[in-house]
């Protein structure tokens, strides 16, 4: 339903697009009142006919009310094929006095032509010219004292009574022009029954404080607002427009209508407080109060800070209230920023405001704090009163110092000033301190470099090659045996000696040496078989022919029991050694 | 198996490292002292030219400590050596970075500077943010390479997986002092400062050169490179041109 709606919606505004705007443009401006009660809303209507984009009309001659938009709504027709398109302003004016007047003309500019309407009488009469009706809307404003004294705190209270739903309510409340206004409490709502009938009630209080004798007028407070008036929306007739508007897309089904309300001005009569006994020192203080004073200690010594404190709370304007001059013989008084905590009781504002004066005794024995005397006037006796407090004692003992320069109060410095600054220089020279040079010469650099970026790195190297050589060990059981044989072997032969067994111990220790550094078993190596175990160990043909040729000397020495000799010993060992030298480079190679 | 080079490296750092163990002559230290103390006693005199003298003759003889600079740029403060002052202040903080007074003193003596130098880089940000000396910084270094290669290696050896995290910890740590002492060790600007009333420089050292700008005393510049009796300078805001060496001390 809803979209066959729309296509309909936008099949004729397709259609009546062409024809629109080919009608003159005109303006009507009209109402259903042409007499009005004072302080009575009114709906004025601004037509414009013929015009696709209408901007919103001037109205002239409107200075006697107060007029505000309120909505705009827009029709189109196509009756036998022709298109009219009209855009109505809503309007909601107020009187601001009663009489008889001319309003409108309604102007509007289109294509650099101004067009405009008719205009409209209204009357407008003292009172209501209509039987109030059962409004679901009310507000209402009071004070509770109409003829305060200045200073003297009275409440005004706002009230909006509603049976009914009002969306997008905006409250202004007056200037309150001649007092002091301070929030009282935080809005409150409640249910109440009035006339038979339950409402609902928000009550906001504020705390007025009169600064002028004289006639004052608190203004009216006004609340604009949309009341939605469930079940009372026009049905409208068959036709797709209707329907459309209808439907639930639009959320609600009540009629919303702009309102505004006001409550009456109040007249409040301020009167100065009597002259008569008014008392010295009366600085405006009005209300009930009462005073305290301490001392942060009774016992001080010369020069030492203690601190007075005097609290005055109560109901009224406390914020004004001060303190007499306190002339204390044998103290000097240094004076703290007073604090104010403001507190609602019994419906009204009061609270606490804190003096704080640091005392330095000047000199050691009794002082006494005198009784502070504060005075008030209680606008309910209607006389004048004194908040005092209690004299103080307080025992001073000789001190060090014969005045504290930095008193403090509540452990803050007093009245602090800007330093002064009437002159600058370098600071001085330094007598201690190393003399010799602590600039650093190129080796110490260097040292402390090479340490950092050499010497640390290589001894995690060294500990990285010998994890190394660990984990060769683990996985090559010959690596151990290879790596030792060279070192057995020049050990050995050392040990080989010019006798009856030097060629058979020479004999095992090439054996013995060619079996360790490539691990098979050297015991066993025949001149035979020497070229069949060294050749695929890419020995040289030289290296193993060597080999083989010393395995035949030591052969046939040990079968034809030769002796070694001195001579033949060294030449022997001279050859092993080279032997082994060019084993070892060949297979590192 | 330690190979013997790693042994022959080792003890070449040792015979490197050996000037730091080396006591100075107590006798010597002491001679310097009284010179010190002479200086300063005719500072305090107000002989200030004594005083400059004094000091001069002890950074001539070795004894360019942090503290002789110092006092060196008050007398030529006093003495309205403004350039001269600026210098050895600036002298002084490399040696003391962080002493209150010499950053007081060099602070004030450059607003009486009659040039005012936009800073441009991050040459002056990066020093007022590490404030070591060299040697701090290089043993801050060898500190952090001494940790972390220790834990590196007993990684190695042992395989304790928990000792990743003082490892990656001192690894950070290590490369910080890296960064840190590659600043202070490598980047070491020769500087210098303007002791003559005005002096101009130039846009080379021949005939036909032109006059670039005007400094006066006290201005500062980084040197880049000198001839006989000409530096090229370069500003903090990027100016470069040749000065004459008699208008400044470097």
């Amino acid at each position: 339903m809803r979209i066959r709606s729309l296509i309909l919606l936008a099949l004729s505004l397709f259609l009546a697009c062409p024809a629109l705007g080919k009608d003159p443009v005109s303006v009507e401006l009209a109402t259903e009142h042409t007499a009005v009660g004072e302080g009575e809303d009114f709906q004025l209507q601004v037509t414009v006919h013929g015009s696709r984009d209408a901007k919103q009309p001037i109205i002239a001659n409107a200075e006697a009310f107060e007029v505000q938009q309120t909505g705009t709504t827009s029709q189109v027709q196509i009756i036998n094929g022709s298109t009219s398109l009209a855009t109505t302003f809503l309007f909601q004016a107020t009187p601001k006095r009663p009489g008889t007047f001319t309003i409108g003309p309604a102007r509007l500019t289109v294509d650099g032509k101004t067009v405009e309407s008719g205009t409209l009488a209204i009357q407008v009469v003292k009172g209501a010219t209509q039987p109030a009706k059962e409004s679901p809307f009310r507000v209402a404003a009071e004070i509770d004292e109409k003829a305060p004294y200045v200073g003297q705190q009275i409440v005004y209270t706002f009230r909006f009574f509603s049976r009914g739903r009002l969306t997008g309510a905006q409250l202004s409340f007056p200037d309150f022009n001649g007092f002091l206004k301070e929030e009282l409490e935080k809005q409150k709502e409640y249910e109440t029954v009035q006339d038979g009938a339950r409402w609902s009630v928000t009550e906001i209080k504020l705390a007025l404080f009169p600064q002028t004798a004289g006639a004052l007028t608190i203004g009216p407070a006004t609340l604009h607002g949309n009341a939605v008036v469930e079940g009372t929306r026009r049905r409208r007739g068959n036709s797709p427009f209707d329907q459309f508007f209808d439907d639930d897309f639009f959320g609600m089904r009540g009629e919303v209508k702009r309102i505004t309300l006001r409550t009456p001005p109040l007249a409040v009569a301020v009167h100065e407080v009597p002259e008569a006994g008014k008392p010295a020192g009366y600085a405006g203080l009005i209300g009930s109060f009462q005073a305290r004073a301490l001392l942060s200690k009774s016992d001080v010594a010369v020069g030492d800070s203690v601190t007075l404190t005097v609290e005055l709370s109560g109901t009224g304007n406390v914020r004004d209230a001060r303190l007499p001059d306190l002339k204390l013989e044998g103290l000097k008084v240094y004076d703290d920023q007073p604090v104010v905590k403001t507190a609602v009781s019994d419906g009204h504002l009061g609270g606490t405001k804190t003096f704080k004066k640091a005392l330095v005794p000047l000199k050691a024995g009794t002082v006494t704090v005198p009784a502070i005397r504060i005075p008030y006037f209680d606008p309910k006796a209607k006389t004048y009163r004194v908040a005092e407090t209690p004299p103080l004692g307080l025992t001073v003992a000789p001190g060090t110092a014969e005045e504290a320069p930095r008193p403090a109060a509540g452990g803050q410095p007093l009245s602090k000033k800007d330093i002064s600054v009437v002159g600058s220089d370098i600071m001085p020279i330094k007598h201690a301190g190393a003399v010799l040079s602590e600039d650093m010469g190129p080796g110490e650099r260097l040292a402390w470099l090479l340490f950092s970026l050499a010497v640390c790195p290589a001894l995690w190297g060294i500990a990285f090659a010998v994890d190394r050589a660990r984990a060769r060990r683990r996985a090559d059981s010959g690596y151990e045996r290879r790596s030792r044989a060279y070192r057995k072997f020049t050990q050995g032969l050392d040990r080989i000696a010019p006798d009856a067994d030097g060629f058979a111990a020479s004999s095992a220790l090439l054996r013995g040496y060619l079996g360790d550094r490539f691990d098979f078993d050297g015991l066993a190596l025949t001149p035979i078989d020497a070229e069949r175990k060294l050749r695929p160990l890419r020995l040289s043909d030289a290296t193993i022919r060597e080999t083989e040729e010393l395995l035949k000397l030591f052969e046939r020495a040990e079968y034809g029991g030769e002796r070694l000799d001195e001579r033949t010993g060294e030449r022997l060992k001279e050859r092993l050694a080279a032997l082994a030298k060019q084993v070892e480079k060949e297979a590192s190679a | 198996m330690i190979r013997p080079q790693s042994i022959r490296l080792f003890l070449l750092a040792l015979w490197l490292a050996a000037p730091l163990a080396r006591a100075a002559d107590p006798e010597a230290v002491e001679a310097l002292a009284k010179k010190f103390q002479a200086a300063n006693q005719a500072f305090e005199t107000g002989s200030y030219k004594d005083a400059i003298a004094g000091y001069e003759a002890l950074l001539a003889g070795g004894a360019a400590s942090g503290v002789v600079h110092y006092n060196l740029g008050d007398a030529y403060f006093r003495d309205k050596e403004l350039g001269r002052a600026i210098f050895h202040f600036r002298k002084a903080r490399e040696a003391l970075p962080r002493d209150p007074d010499v950053r007081f003193n060099l602070g004030f003596a450059r607003a009486r500077a009659t040039d005012r130098i936009e800073q441009k880089g991050l040459g002056a940000a990066i020093e007022a943010a590490l404030p070591f000396t060299e040697r701090e910084a290089l043993r801050a270094l060898a500190a952090a390479a001494a940790l972390f290669f220790a834990f590196l290696a007993a990684r190695t050896l042992t395989k304790r997986e928990w000792l990743f995290w003082p490892e990656l910890a001192t690894g950070l740590v290590f490369a910080l002092t890296v960064a840190v002492a590659a600043e202070k060790a490598l980047y070491r600007p020769h500087f210098g400062v303007v002791t003559a009333a005005e002096a101009g420089v130039y846009s080379g050292t021949g005939k036909d050169t032109t006059l670039l700008f005007s400094l006066h005393e006290g201005a500062e510049f980084s040197v880049e490179n000198g001839e006989a009796d000409w530096v090229r300078i370069q500003l903090a805001d990027g100016k470069r041109g040749w000065l004459k060496r008699q208008d400044a001390i470097f």
